[in-house]
């Protein structure tokens, strides 16, 4: 979590931490690694001086030395002897008693008169007699043959000035120890006249780094470098003035200070690292003091998210207190609302009781077992009674309605309201036909609206639960319960308990519907012709038309259902105009094939309301290039009374443009004979129920016969459906009906097939007709 | 001072001793004009004739106070010196100049005999006991010398006419002076000559004790400047 509290707060702490840190011991190093340095040549400048103290002392000494072993006697007379002799064994002799490496004598006037040292050039003569000049406390270093000695000059006096006698002592390692003795510095002598020559107490790696830094020792003599040697401070001091051949370069060692250094360093890294464990520690502590309550906090919430009910925190700093109290607070308001949201969600607003989604889970959960019944209660025209008490007290009547319902006895073990004025009760045990009759009894009791007593009448769809369903079938329960109450309905029952199948009839009539515009587009509905037999002259010149639907599934479907179901979900327009231009295409046909023929279609109420229709049919047989009488429409009774004026108007029209009209199904409805005189029709077909036993049943004879009178006498042709006998043809011609339609002489027939039926039909009365007139 | 008294008794001894002869007085002064004394006049007769030997005197050089006295005596060629030692302390006088080469160690109230200095020249006289101690014996060849007092001035008498070699010397000369000529008429005539010299103390004896001898030798280092 590197964006967490905790680790900023740790990181902000080390920052600054480190930032404090370094900036000391960056101050501090500096410094010191300053003052160190200041120190180091500060000793050096010291040490330095010292040496040079300590060679014009030893110069001194060494000239103390010699001035006694000058003035000794023996040696002035050995010298005034002027002996060459003599003279070099004295000054062999008294060199060596003060350990002298060499040993000259010159003459007052600077001339050499012995030496020691073989190969003494007239420079060295000369330089060496112009240390005479001033001998107090200078010292100089000569070379003579690679060899660097520091020498010392006494006059010898006898007593007036008769020699110089000069002692040399080599700057050897001995004297360099001894300097570094002193000084506690280390030293080295170089002598580069014609080739480097270094005496040093350096180590010897060290040595040759002095020897390669020669040039820019000699450019700085006397200025402080730390380059010259690794390690070391050096200066160099220039002991010969005159030829700048000898060199003493002064080393001091930058050990013991970065010894200190080191250590110091290492000691601001051990408190830099402790300090910062500190600081890491204290942060980490610090963070979780307020980490440990918000990660409390944020498992709180999660539980409260999960719907859990976590214990109350306590003991956390007072801020976050405060937070942690008010999640406990809105834990609290989140359970109250989501109390109501349940409630809400499963009740209805208005009475209080279960809704749908509910009912349906409460019946879930009820229905272990499958036993009682469900009753689907509804009030009988409540719309009509919304219309009448207007809304608001059609609610009030509805929670009065709800509270009797769970008020009365036997108690349901579930109360809902679907929707509207549908109730779903659930009875377990189940209820007895004659407990529900007092139910309803109870049920139907005035109820108390704004001082007026409303009565309702309720209708009740019964489902028995068997083992038939089980609890998954809560949807199907319901739709039986519905097609129960829809049973009701129809039937204008108070009770209509569902039976099996039921539900079967309901879905087949729901795939109807569906499968219509289906079969249309696909070509399964066909038509068939039913010939229209005109027995006054035994000849066929019209048909009815019927329409045929073979469904893939359900196979033939009885035109009188999937007309009924279309009318019903308002597709029979969709059929009419189907059958309509399909009739016309195969009049064309037929005329093309020189059949004459009137054919007769059926329209529905729906078609009879629509006044653009005949113009429509006008219009498509002058497209067809057919007569207006080829067509001819049926209308039943019915249809007609739905709507009887629009209707009438539009039948007005259909006589207008010359379209023959039938009243079909004759003496089924309810309608007036007044209407015949009204209607502008030109044919009456009396029903097939009065026809079809006419040869047998004197009533079915008497009726036909009255209807037949009637019509003539409205000047309308009679036509007969359903003669199914030949005796009915004689008996029908003899009451003088017109038209005889029935399986006499033929079941309705694919237009191929009545065609071929048609032709023979015709050619054999012809033939007959023709004989019998011979006859 | 009764050394001064004796010496001029002497010259004036020297100068009554020959009346028909010329006397020279010589005044030398340092190049500052200040009178030097202790220098050695000395004349050579240019034309080469026989010289008379000077009359033998006594000479002395007395080690008194721990210094040699006095500072420089002049001796004609063959003098013998006496080295008295006054002190009671011992000296133990040398020289190892070219001229004479001698060493006389002396006791305290006991006498050597006097040292012949046969050789002109210059003898540097020390004390081997007593560095500080410094004198000079100039051993003129020609008979005709003196050394300044100490106004710078001495008196050469007994002088015949003619021409003379002036030959000067000091013990603090920076170089040694090139002889000049001086004509010597009857009457007497006198001479003034500038000398460059180093002017220094006259070797003295330090106060006696430890540590003496450091203060000597310093002496003697710038003597020999």
């Amino acid at each position: 979590m590197p964006n967490s509290f905790r680790s900023r707060l740790i990181i902000a702490f080390l920052l600054i931490l480190t930032l404090m840190q370094l900036t000391t011991a960056l101050f501090v190093l500096t410094a010191t690694q300053r003052d160190y340095r200041q120190q180091q040549t500060q000793n050096l400048n010291i040490g330095s001086n010292i040496f040079v103290e300590m060679l014009s002392n030893r110069s001194e000494q060494l000239s103390q030395s010699l001035s006694l072993l000058s003035a000794d006697f023996g040696f002035k007379r050995a010298v005034a002897t002027g002996e060459q002799d003599t003279i070099s064994s004295v000054l062999a002799n008294h060199g060596r008693r003060i350990n002298a490496n060499a040993v000259i004598l010159l003459s007052p006037k600077g001339k050499l008169l012995s030496s020691s040292l073989p190969g003494l050039t007239p420079e060295n003569i000369d330089e060496l007699f112009a240390l005479t000049k001033n001998r107090s406390t200078s010292f100089d270093i000569f070379n003579v043959d690679h060899n660097s000695y520091q020498f010392v000059l006494q006059p010898v006096k006898a007593p007036t000035l008769i020699a110089w006698v000069g002692m040399g002592f080599t700057m050897d390692k001995v004297v360099a120890n001894q300097a570094k003795t002193i000084t506690g510095i280390d030293i080295s002598f170089i002598n580069q006249s014609g080739r480097v020559d270094i005496v040093s107490t350096l180590p010897e790696s060290l040595q040759q780094q002095v020897l390669a830094n020669m040039t820019q020792i000699m450019q700085n003599a006397d200025a402080v470098s730390d380059t010259i040697v690794n390690e070391y401070l050096s200066t160099a001091i220039a002991l010969d003035k005159n030829s700048g051949h000898q060199w003493a370069v002064l080393h001091q060692s930058n050990e013991k200070w970065q010894q200190s250094y080191d250590a110091l360093r290492n000691n601001m890294l051990v408190i830099f690292a402790i300090t910062c464990l500190l600081a890491f520690l204290i942060a980490a502590w610090f963070a979780g003091g307020l980490t440990r309550p918000i990660y409390a906090l944020v498992n709180y919430a999660r539980k409260v998210g999960q719907g859990e009910k976590p214990q109350p925190i306590i003991g956390a700093p007072a801020e976050l207190q405060v937070l942690a109290n008010t999640l406990s607070v809105m834990r609290e308001n989140i359970e109250a609302r989501e109390h109501d949201l349940v409630y809400q969600s499963q009740h209805d607003n208005l009475t209080g009781l279960y809704n749908r989604v509910a009912a349906k889970q409460q019946l879930g959960l009820l229905l272990k077992q499958m036993h009682g019944c469900i009753a689907m209660i509804d009030i009988k025209n409540f719309r009509h009674l919304n219309n009448i008490i207007g809304f608001a007290n059609a609610d009030n009547l509805l929670m009065l309605f709800a509270s009797r319902l769970e008020s009365l006895s036997p108690t349901a073990a579930l109360i809902s309201r679907l929707d509207g004025d549908s109730f779903l009760l659930l009875f377990q045990p189940g209820i007895s036909r004659e407990q529900l009759e007092l139910y309803l009894q109870q049920l139907t009791k005035p109820y108390d609206i704004e001082g007026s007593k409303i009565s309702v009448n309720v209708r009740v769809g019964l489902v028995e639960l068997s083992t038939d369903y089980d609890h998954n079938d809560i949807d199907k329960l319901i739709r039986h319960a519905e097609i129960a109450l829809n049973q009701a309905r129809i039937e204008s029952l108070a009770i209509a308990t569902y039976l099996q199948g039921e539900d079967e009839r309901y879905l087949r009539e729901l795939m109807i519907i569906r499968d219509l515009p289906i079969a249309i587009s696909q070509g399964q509905l066909h038509l068939v012709f039913q010939p229209k037999v005109d027995i006054h002259n035994n000849l066929c010149n019209s048909a009815e038309t019927l329409i045929r639907w073979l469904h893939p599934q359900l196979g033939f479907i009885p035109p009188d259902e999937f007309i009924r179901l279309a009318e019903n979900s308002g597709n029979i327009s969709m059929i009419s105009d189907w059958v309509l231009n399909a009739t016309v295409k195969q009049l064309a046909q037929w005329k093309a094939q020189g059949i004459e023929l009137k054919v007769a279609i059926n329209l529905s109420a729906h078609d009879l309301t629509n006044a653009q229709l005949p113009q429509d049919i006008k219009q498509l047989l002058a497209d067809h290039d057919l007569p207006i009488e080829a067509l001819s429409i049926e209308v039943t009774e019915g249809a007609v009374m739905k709507d009887a004026q629009t209707v009438i108007a539009v039948l007005q029209q259909f006589k207008g443009i010359g379209i023959a009209i039938a009243i079909d199904d004759f003496g089924t409805g309810h309608s007036s004979l007044a209407y015949l005189k009204l209607l502008p029709v030109n044919e009456v077909k009396i029903d097939r129920s009065f026809i079809k036993d006419i040869h047998t049943d004197a009533t079915d004879l008497m009726i036909v016969d009255t209807s037949i009178r009637l019509i003539k006498g409205l000047n309308l042709s009679v036509v007969a459906e359903g003669v199914e006998s030949t005796e009915g043809i004689d008996i029908l011609r003899r009451l003088d009906c017109d038209i005889v339609q029935g399986y006499v002489y033929s079941k309705p027939l694919k237009a191929d097939d009545f065609a071929i039926w048609f032709s023979q039909f015709n050619q054999v009365n012809l033939t007959a007709t023709l004989t019998d007139t011979v006859n | 001072m009764t050394r001064l008294t004796y010496c001029l008794l002497c010259l004036s001894y020297l100068v009554c001793s020959s009346l028909n002869a010329a006397s020279l007085t010589v005044t030398i002064t340092d190049t500052q004009g200040i009178a030097l004394g202790d220098a050695v006049v000395e004349l050579t007769p240019i034309k080469a004739t026989e010289l008379p030997p000077k009359a033998p005197q006594h000479y002395e050089m007395r080690q008194q106070n721990r210094i040699f006295s006095p500072f420089v005596l002049a001796v004609p060629q063959g003098a013998k010196v006496d080295f008295p030692n006054l002190d009671r302390t011992r000296h133990h006088v040398y020289s190892f100049s070219e001229a004479k080469q001698f060493e006389l160690k002396l006791y305290v109230g006991k006498t050597e005999s006097p040292i012949l200095f046969d050789q002109p020249g210059l003898v540097a006289i020390g004390c081997n006991i007593h560095d500080y101690m410094q004198a000079f014996i100039y051993v003129a060849k020609s008979p005709y010398f003196a050394s300044t007092d100490d106004k710078g001035v001495t008196h050469i008498t007994d002088l015949p006419t003619g021409e003379y070699t002036v030959e000067l010397w000091h013990p603090w000369q920076n170089t040694q002076a090139t002889p000049t000529t001086v004509t010597i008429n009857e009457s007497s005539s006198s001479v003034a000559i500038t000398l460059d010299v180093d002017r220094q103390d006259k070797p003295s004896s330090p106060p006696s004790g430890f540590g003496a001898n450091f203060n000597a030798s310093s002496h003697v280092g710038q003597h020999a400047k």
